[in-house]
């Protein structure tokens, strides 16, 4: 029987098979969803989707991409705030 | 718009928001920028043009810019790359290399674990050899009982 704490659906089924052959359902951890863009809520790219663990133990230059407001705003949303303050 | 002297910000790429000035135009798709940017050439779609323009020359040096844009209130960022320097030589002993067993010896003998053979002086002399029983002589247990 599958114990109580495995029922949630936080967590998800992955078939295995064990080196002594028989079929296993292991319980596996999600990983979060990815950035959203602040300005127009677009998948940000360059931010990866990793659980904290892994994400403390990365460099900063593998978490965002090297540009201002890198992991906050897509590239489309920094170009228009860009051209908006310069046009102020 | 796009002409030698035209002020321009970038707006893509890890220098997004640094302004610069159009140097030369090369075609419809690439000018050359300086000021607080690297000097060198970029595609046009990357910029964004400003209302201002200054005074320069076509392919005017990095100075000349400098100046120019001191002159319209923008201070560019002096920054001061270290200079490579000679690269350390490699220097190498007068006498050949040891060859590798040697080495290992010679670096054993260093740290004291190795003791050196010598000949022994003060050996004990040696026993004399006891005379070898003979084969044929029986004990007097396993001698064969006398016939009465």
């Amino acid at each position: 029987m599958v114990s109580g704490r495995h029922k949630s659906r936080t967590l998800r089924r992955v078939a295995k098979k064990t080196p002594g052959g028989r079929n296993v359902t292991h319980y596996e951890e999600r990983k979060p969803a990815a950035a959203r863009c602040a300005g127009c809520g677009t998948t940000l790219k360059g931010v990866p989707r990793e659980r904290p663990f892994r994400m403390q133990t990365m460099p900063k230059s593998r978490k965002r991409p090297e540009r201002p407001y890198g992991g906050v705003l897509c590239h489309a949303c920094l170009k228009k705030k860009i051209v908006a303050e310069a046009r102020r | 718009m796009i002409e030698v002297g035209r002020l321009v910000i970038k707006t893509a790429g890890r220098s997004a928001g640094k302004v610069g000035v159009i140097v030369e135009v090369v075609d419809d798709t690439r000018i050359v920028v300086d000021g607080c940017l690297k000097r060198k050439s970029y595609s046009i779609r990357h910029f964004d043009a400003l209302k201002d323009t200054v005074k320069l020359a076509k392919g005017a040096s990095h100075a000349a810019v400098v100046k120019a844009l001191e002159g319209h209130g923008i201070t560019v960022p002096i920054t001061n790359p270290k200079k490579a320097g000679e690269r350390p030589k490699r220097v190498r002993k007068a006498k050949g290399k040891p060859a590798p067993k040697q080495k290992k010896e010679a670096a054993l003998k260093k740290e004291g674990t190795v003791r050196p053979v010598e000949a022994v002086k003060d050996a004990p002399a040696a026993k004399p050899a006891a005379p070898a029983a003979t084969t044929d002589a029986k004990p007097a247990m396993l001698a064969a009982p006398k016939k009465e």
